[in-house]
């Protein structure tokens, strides 16, 4: 990206393409759109035609006044200018209209690529981009464009325009044109040097912003505490005392603003005077007549205001290519998952077994190297280890979401990368940490499990859970939404959820990465038996966190470093006295029901 | 919150540029009209008539635009929503094979949009005051062609004449712009101004009753209700002084409710609850919730020091290290807090500085303690620890809890067999009150919680 972003220092981000690549990407997007493209250009032209076309009928209507006035003609030239008008209006209708229609098919076709893109991409792309740029690459990001689009749109009508009226003053008188033709490049650089100016301005004022909002914020979420503890005044003169440094601020960038546009219009105010000046001696000399003498100072006020626009519109301009640039960037990562083959999946046994497996997410730090590991259809195999051990990586590897570098990973004995993903995915059922779910009912939320999942099937999974007695801690049962991912329900009830999604799922195979955090003990019993429920006759992975999980597992993988060193149940691992031992002691030993303080 | 940062640029916005560009408009109005009234008063008639025109079909006009600019913005919301959730559960969207699901999802929400955006771009491009405009001009050329030819002006009269008519171009296109600004502005000062208006806080009752608090509190029959959260229904209990109460329930049985009528966050709608044998409506608000305390569940911190974390409640500049560090022994806290390179001085959030949930908990708890608080309000749910640390919260719960009657809610289920007394609620109602060992062997629901249920072979098929 060289030429168009010389000079923004807004925001730091993978530049890849370059001016021409850019550009190439930009007009492919309009391409489908060329008809309404055309029709745009053609109503771009006529319009400012038509613009012009005004002053240019008055200054012959005054011309046909002077001396013996000819009423006649007077009158046919006020029906043109009447003509002229509509006309200009019409015109202007069909190209706004178009315009927005071209623009909002443009902007959906990007965003329908970008989301088509994003659901494709494996997770390693979500671990390297954040969710909220992902979303606001494909919402706003796009949105800048269009907004760009029209503006650049409107600039070269303008543009248009300033040509055209460029033409008629070097037609009326050239050495008057030739003054213009100077001044009008002074009016501009000033406005654009008024521009640095006003940046500076802002990135103070846009940095105190970012400390007024962290103090309100802190403010707002800590208000119980500070009521609790009565400290209520001093946090108030805390957050007074950042707002009266921005009030100082912002009064010297609204003074900064209010001074900037007198000024440019006091230099383009300049401008026209000293062009009347000369004007008026020419006519007076007999150079010019009235009429031309009235379209040269209409002219000259018409020239001005896209003189001083076009300096705003530039840094506008870079922020659009921006914009598009960071979409187009989206839509072209390249997945790292890759299917050899498009195998249709049979019912699966889940007979999972890892061959010489080599992972790494990056360079940098290999996870697991020559990894073999045996699940028998129907085993649940408990995973215990420390953070970083490489236990999530095997539940995710299993999944498909990430590409193994060596080695087999056998289902059934076929090739997992053989498989058709979403019918693989279909038999593979998974539980997170914190389990997802969607704004809507928890009905919709069980239903999810399934594309064809009747309400029926979500209710009969809810009621098994747990006896279904935790519906009632739902205030409106199946029907309570949930709020925004979820927000609306405590952790625990999102497990229960989550079990019972993934009964209506009725996958082969489990990958289940269990809560850290604890939950209320009767809600704890309940997901405990939902997860005897669930895991019963189906192949499990559970990356373990809590004593009971562990102790029903049929098989303890202990791992360190990538590495199986210790496996058995748990009164054997005991026994052992090795790292499972260990871990118990660290991690464990209070979850143990006669827990008591050492 | 940030709804209201908002409101304010947009109340920013409408003042400049909205309100400057319509003083600027005006002055291009009446200048202009006064110019042209200098000249004849005749040649007037036209652009009068023009901006009355234009002044009601400006009118009509924000009234047709602003109900599709709202429904843009909010469907603009809706989507973002919408995709932000699709993102953030991709791991169950890709294990549940709903791409395809989702893609319509978002389709749906993007067309939507694409409509909203041409349905905007059609009212915009039939801003009639432009066409009016362009009438206007030809009539004035009209009208001051004739006075010309009458006499009644000069060329030179007629020139000035229609210069200053093209003038008033810049405020028929200028207030597509202007006036939404202003619209946006007032809609943003009506939501600032409903804020403001709101009303806060239970009465003070500053002449009601004054006491040093034993801690004897009983629920008599309360009964309480909000909406949509939980409610409690006839609950009565009694806790004496000293004593440690722990309240077992699922989420939304009313447990912290239940905690927060005792410090008058909420007032029962019938039945009472008493303190020291005083109605908590009768005790003078500051003397009551001085001397209770609350260890919240989301335990907030400031971006401060440690120091005067810990020493909150006492006030700035009141701030004495060596009560400070007593509190921090007591609540297992003091320990860690040597380990920070800074110790007490350490602030919290800065050079990456961050407090794990068990380390949290305890300066939360040396932070109650400062205060010697009679009645403790504890909401522990912590995220996971692992047993060294636990062994540490379990001490400073104990040493906080000494001599001072405690509410505790609890997923810690030691702490719970301890208790002098454990409630049982489901749905805002008592199931069960009595001591580890009388709920064990009466209580089902209890006993749920310590021995695992079989699960019934036959309850698996669903589908």
């Amino acid at each position: 990206m060289g030429f168009f972003m010389d000079g923004l220092d807004a925001e730091a981000y993978d530049r890849t393409y370059t001016d021409r690549q850019l550009l190439g990407r930009i007009v492919a997007q309009f391409k489908p759109q060329s008809l309404l493209m055309g029709w745009v250009s053609a109503t771009i032209l006529m319009q400012s035609l038509m613009d012009t076309a005004l002053p240019l009928l008055t200054s012959r209507g005054v011309d046909a006044m002077v001396g013996e006035p000819d009423l006649q003609q007077g009158l046919v030239l006020m029906v043109l200018i009447l003509i002229a008008g509509a006309m200009g209006w019409t015109y202007n209708f069909v190209r706004q209209r178009q315009t927005s229609r071209v623009v909002a098919n443009v902007v959906f076709r990007m965003r329908q690529q970008a989301f088509a893109a994003i659901m494709q991409r494996d997770m390693s792309f979500y671990d390297e981009f954040p969710s909220g740029s992902i979303v606001s690459r494909v919402t706003s990001d796009t949105q800048e464009f269009s907004n760009t689009v029209t503006l650049t749109l409107n600039l070269v009508s303008q543009l248009l325009l300033v040509l055209i009226l460029l033409g008629i003053m070097f037609f009326i008188h050239v050495r008057l044109a030739l003054i213009g033709v100077v001044l009008l490049p002074l009016v501009t650089a000033a406005a654009l040097s008024f521009r640095h100016i006003a940046r500076n301005v802002t990135t103070q004022v846009r940095r105190i912003l970012a400390q007024v909002n962290t103090t309100v914020q802190e403010t707002v979420t800590g208000i119980a505490v500070a009521k609790n503890f009565r400290q209520e005044r001093a946090i108030f003169d805390t957050f007074q005392d950042v707002n009266e440094r921005f009030y100082g601020l912002n009064l010297r960038q609204g003074f900064v603003f209010a001074a900037i546009f007198p000024v440019l219009f006091l230099l383009s105010g300049m401008a026209t005077a000293m062009l009347l000046y000369f004007g008026g001696h020419l006519a007076f000399a007999g150079e010019l007549t009235a009429g031309e003498w009235f379209l040269f100072i209409t002219t000259v006020e018409m020239l001005m205001f896209p003189m001083t626009s076009i300096a705003s519109f530039w840094s506008q301009f870079q922020l659009g290519m921006a914009a598009a640039e960071r979409v187009f960037a989206l839509i072209d990562t390249e997945p790292l998952v890759v299917q050899h083959d498009n195998r249709p999946v049979p019912l699966l046994e889940g007979h999972i077994r890892f061959q010489d497996v080599h992972f790494r997410y990056s360079e940098q730090e290999q996870v697991l190297e020559d990894f073999n590991l045996d699940i028998a259809p129907g085993e649940t195999v408990a995973l215990v280890g420390h953070t970083g051990a490489g236990k999530s990586s095997l539940g995710k590897l299993v999944a498909r979401f990430y590409e193994f570098q060596k080695g087999l990973l056998l289902v059934d004995g076929i090739d997992i990368r053989s498989f058709d993903l979403d019918a693989y995915h279909r038999q593979l059922g998974m539980v997170a940490q914190s389990p997802f779910l969607f704004s809507g009912t928890v009905r919709d939320n069980i239903r999810y499990g399934r594309e064809d999942a009747t309400d029926d099937v979500a209710e009969k999974a809810a009621q098994v859970v747990g006896g279904g007695f935790w519906l009632r801690s739902l205030p409106q049962g199946l029907d309570t939404e949930t709020g925004e991912m979820g927000s609306g329900l405590s952790l625990g009830q999102r497990q229960l959820v989550a079990l019972a999604r993934l009964l209506v799922q009725d996958p082969r195979m489990i990958i289940l990465d269990e809560a850290t955090a604890s939950v209320d003990p009767l809600t704890e019993a309940q997901i405990q038996e939902g997860l005897d429920l669930v895991l019963r006759d189906r192949t499990a992975i559970v990356i373990a966190h809590r004593l009971s999980t562990i102790q029903a597992a049929d098989r303890i993988i202990v791992m360190r470093h990538g590495r199986i060193i210790e496996e058995g149940s748990h009164d054997s691992l005991m026994l052992q006295g090795g790292h499972y031992a260990e871990l118990y002691a660290t991690y464990f030993r209070h979850h143990a029901m006669d827990y008591e303080l050492a | 919150m940030a709804r209201s940062t908002d409101d304010v640029r947009q109340l920013g916005m409408m003042i400049t540029p909205g309100i400057a560009l319509i003083y600027d408009s005006v002055l291009f109005i009446i200048f202009p009209i006064a110019m042209i009234g200098t000249i004849h008063l005749q040649l007037l008639v036209v652009p009068l008539v023009y901006i009355a025109v234009f002044l009601i079909a400006l009118r009509r006009f924000n009234r047709k635009l602003s109900p599709v600019s709202g429904a843009m913005q909010m469907n603009f919301g809706r989507m973002n929503t919408t995709l932000n959730e699709s993102i953030t559960g991709i791991e169950l969207v890709k294990s549940a094979a709903r791409e395809s699901f989702e893609l319509r999802k978002f389709l749906q929400a993007a067309a939507a949009h694409r409509r909203y955006f041409m349905e905007q771009g059609r009212i915009q491009a039939t801003y009639w005051p432009m066409l009016y405009m362009g009438i206007a001009l030809s009539l004035m050329f009209g009208h001051s062609l004739w006075l010309v030819t009458q006499g009644q002006i000069t060329i030179g009269d007629l020139v000035a004449f229609m210069s200053l008519g093209y003038l008033l171009r810049f405020p028929t296109f200028i207030s597509i712009f202007s006036f939404t600004l202003v619209q946006m502005g007032m809609a943003g000062a009506k939501r600032i101004l409903d804020i403001i208006k709101q009303d806060t806080e239970l009465d003070e009752n500053r002449t009601g009753h004054r006491a040093l608090l034993r801690g004897h509190v009983v629920f008599n029959r309360v009964t309480y209700s909000y909406d949509v959260s939980p409610t409690l229904d006839d609950v009565s209990f009694e806790v004496s002084p000293g004593e440690c109460i722990a309240i077992v329930g699922q989420t939304g049985s009313g447990k912290s409710t239940l905690t927060k009528m005792v410090n008058r966050i909420f007032d029962c709608d019938s039945g009472a609850v008493v303190v020291d044998g005083v109605d908590v409506r009768d005790w003078n608000l500051e003397s009551l919730r001085s001397q209770i305390s609350m260890i919240e569940q989301d335990i907030f911190l400031y971006s401060r020091t440690l120091r005067e974390n810990i020493g909150f409640g006492l006030g700035a500049g009141q701030l004495d290290d060596e009560r400070i560090q007593q509190a921090a022994q007591a609540a297992q806290a003091h320990e860690f807090i040597m380990g920070f390179q800074d110790g007490y001085d350490t602030v919290i959030g800065e050079r990456g500085v961050t407090l794990s949930g068990g380390q949290r908990q305890r300066i939360a708890i040396a932070r109650a303690l400062l205060t010697n608080p009679r009645i403790l309000i504890i909401d522990d749910s912590t995220s996971a620890v692992d047993s060294a640390t636990e062994d540490e919260i379990q001490r400073a719960i104990n040493n906080v809890m000494k001599e001072r009657t405690t509410f505790l809610i609890t997923h810690r289920i030691a702490q719970i067999r301890k208790a002098d007394k454990i409630l049982v609620l489901t749905r805002g109602r008592v199931v069960d009150l009595g001591s580890h060992d009388e709920l064990l062997a009466r209580c089902d629901l209890y006993r749920r919680i310590f021995i695992r249920t079989e699960v019934p072979a036959n309850a698996i098929a669903v589908s």
